[in-house]
């Protein structure tokens, strides 16, 4: 299949390296530019400094199967093959993970998983409490005692005469 | 002895101007702490996210860079269109400084996006096409009036958004509805307190009070109240009352029948709102103009400026400045005589079912000098009228905002022997 040449090598923050092809890799822009800056050279390894390694792994996993999809369905029916894996793709991530690969995927510049991810934080943001939020989050309400006060009348109108139930 | 007297006096002197200084010193203090407050806050968040990943093992979302969360609110905003699923994103703002800030900055006033997320958004010009519809319930009972946001109580069920709510009190010379945020709590020094409007004593001339002072940009002369405010130290809470319009209805003398007759002046808003390229004032805060004193979000409900302005102020200062800065008048567009009918008609495009003395229309009142656009005159900017018992439609507008739209309705409530 693919030659070596076509293999490019991602090492996470802990040293871990992951060997990928490049049509996986070039989805994830800071690598396909570090790439091209050094083209010629015979080093194809890239250091993610800061992503964990199971980061890089979920971030590979989904640009995999994003390519294999793409190249069997190329006729159509790809966006609904797409939605399906990513379906399963973010039940498999909890909450703490999904903040980790948020991180990862904004300073790795890759579109598509950025949009699903944050697509899907910000699903756990519709229709809850802002305590829950707050919780969610683990935000510390740091507004002053006068904020709270006009923050707290928004709150009151925006949910005033709105049947819970 | 006479020595020692003076030196005793001048060491009190001492005594007070050393306290004086002080006093003043510790305010400044105060101030300037207060200022810094605010002011480093996106800049912290963003550098403790470069290590987050590394470091960061807890479950805390707190540090995420600032263009992420921006991505993140975006989607919640323009996931929640409508109500009453837009309140998640009050909620966002509800949650902490920097997620307040950012979901400010994405939240479009209703004039560009069609859309109330904000208690201040009902203070802000509406679209200009197509206009904001809502209705209005009235309780004979209680004397008060609901404006909410959807077709009718019918179509949109409980999807409807209470926007506002108001009180009828009648006194001895004049009638008075106070407009609160939420329904049941009319008390003037009420946070959810908005404004008023008065009658006099025929009921003919009405007066839109906002609780607010407007919005700068039109009246220049309002700065002067920010310098009062920064004397003011009393903690009793003001009336707050500036005058933002006039809504005055045609005496009927000859007691003729026919349809009522009102000219509304919006002195806030200028009439060149209306003309190419032109914009109404947009207050952007409900606390807008004490923030400029207090960088923090000060509530507008505690420190208020004692100074009130007078109508004759606002007046004189349109006359220094004529042509340019004249008010915006509105006036009923005329209806005409159906002859099979045997009564007046308009087109109220289905939103107006029932025929009352109450329904208008009103359109910019302009003169050929005033270059106003043909269309810009034809457009109908608010329009109110029965749709069944204690029902009304409000279909309101740009440059028109919610709270100044209800008021007009308002008027229509009481009574006015006169003008029939």
């Amino acid at each position: 299949m693919a030659s070596t040449d076509d293999k490019v090598i991602l090492k996470s923050s802990e040293g871990e390296c992951f060997e990928v092809d490049m049509a996986v890799a070039s989805h994830l822009q800071i690598v396909k530019s570090v790439l091209e800056d050094c083209e010629g050279s015979s080093d194809k390894v890239v250091s993610l400094f800061i992503v964990e390694a199971k980061y890089v792994a979920m971030i590979i996993e989904y640009y995999k199967n994003y390519v294999e999809l793409k190249e069997k369905h190329e006729e159509g029916g790809f966006e609904e093959k797409l939605k399906e894996f990513e379906k399963q793709f973010l039940e498999q991530i909890d909450k703490k993970e999904l903040k980790g690969l948020v991180m990862a995927v904004n300073y790795l510049n890759a579109p598509a998983l950025f949009d699903v991810v944050c697509t899907a934080i910000a699903k756990h943001i519709e229709n809850k409490s802002v305590e829950y939020v707050r919780e969610y989050f683990g935000i510390v309400n740091d507004f002053t005692a006068e904020e709270e006060a006009q923050i707290r009348e928004e709150h009151r109108w925006a949910y005033d005469g709105v049947n819970d139930d | 002895m006479p020595f020692h007297d003076i030196v005793r006096e001048l060491k009190e002197i001492r005594d007070d101007f050393s306290t004086i200084s002080f006093g003043r010193l510790q305010g400044k203090r105060v101030n300037r702490r207060a200022r810094a407050h605010i002011a480093p806050e996106g800049g912290s968040d963003y550098d403790g996210s470069s290590c987050g990943l590394r470091e960061n093992q807890s479950n805390n979302w707190a540090n995420l860079p600032p263009e992420l969360l921006h991505n993140l609110i975006q989607r919640v905003e323009a996931s929640e269109a409508s109500w009453p699923g837009r309140r998640d994103v009050v909620a966002c703002a509800s949650v902490c400084k920097s997620w307040r800030e950012i979901t400010k900055q994405i939240v479009k006033t209703p004039e560009q996006c069609g859309c109330l997320t904000f208690p201040i958004s009902l203070k802000q010009p509406g679209p200009r096409d197509p206009p904001i519809q809502c209705f209005i319930k009235r309780e004979r009972a209680s004397s008060t009036f609901q404006l909410y946001l959807g077709l009718s109580p019918a179509l949109s069920g409980d999807l409807s958004k209470l926007l506002l709510s108001a009180k009828k009190i009648r006194r001895a010379t004049r009638t008075e509805f106070r407009i609160s945020l939420v329904h049941g709590d009319f008390s003037r020094t009420s946070n959810t307190y908005v404004g008023s409007l008065r009658s006099n004593f025929l009921g003919t001339k009405f007066t839109i009070y906002d609780s607010q002072p407007p919005h700068t940009g039109m009246q220049h002369n309002y700065k002067p109240l920010q310098q009062s405010h920064s004397i003011q130290v009393s903690p009793r809470v003001a009336v707050r009352k500036y005058s933002v319009g006039m809504i005055a209805y045609e005496l009927n003398v000859l007691r003729t029948r026919g349809p009522r007759r009102m000219r509304c002046t919006m002195q806030t808003i200028p009439l060149s709102a209306i003309q190419e390229g032109g914009c109404a004032p947009t207050p952007e805060e409900r606390t807008n103009f004490q923030d400029q004193q207090f960088p923090t979000f000060s509530n507008s409900k505690v420190k208020q400026p004692l100074v009130q302005i007078s109508s004759s102020s606002l007046t004189e200062s349109q006359d220094s400045v004529k042509g340019r800065r004249d008010p915006l008048i509105l006036r009923n567009k005329a209806p005409r005589w159906h002859e099979q009918l045997q009564c007046w008609c308009l087109n109220f495009k289905g939103r107006v079912t029932v025929a009352s003395v109450k329904n208008f229309q009103l359109v910019a009142a302009v003169e050929p000098s005033h270059n106003v656009p043909a269309e810009e005159q034809e457009k109908v900017i608010l329009q109110f009228g029965k749709i069944g018992k204690d029902i009304f439609t409000m279909d309101y507008r740009y440059p028109l905002s919610a709270f100044q739209a209800f008021a007009i309705c308002l008027s229509s409530f009481d009574t006015k022997p006169a003008c029939e």
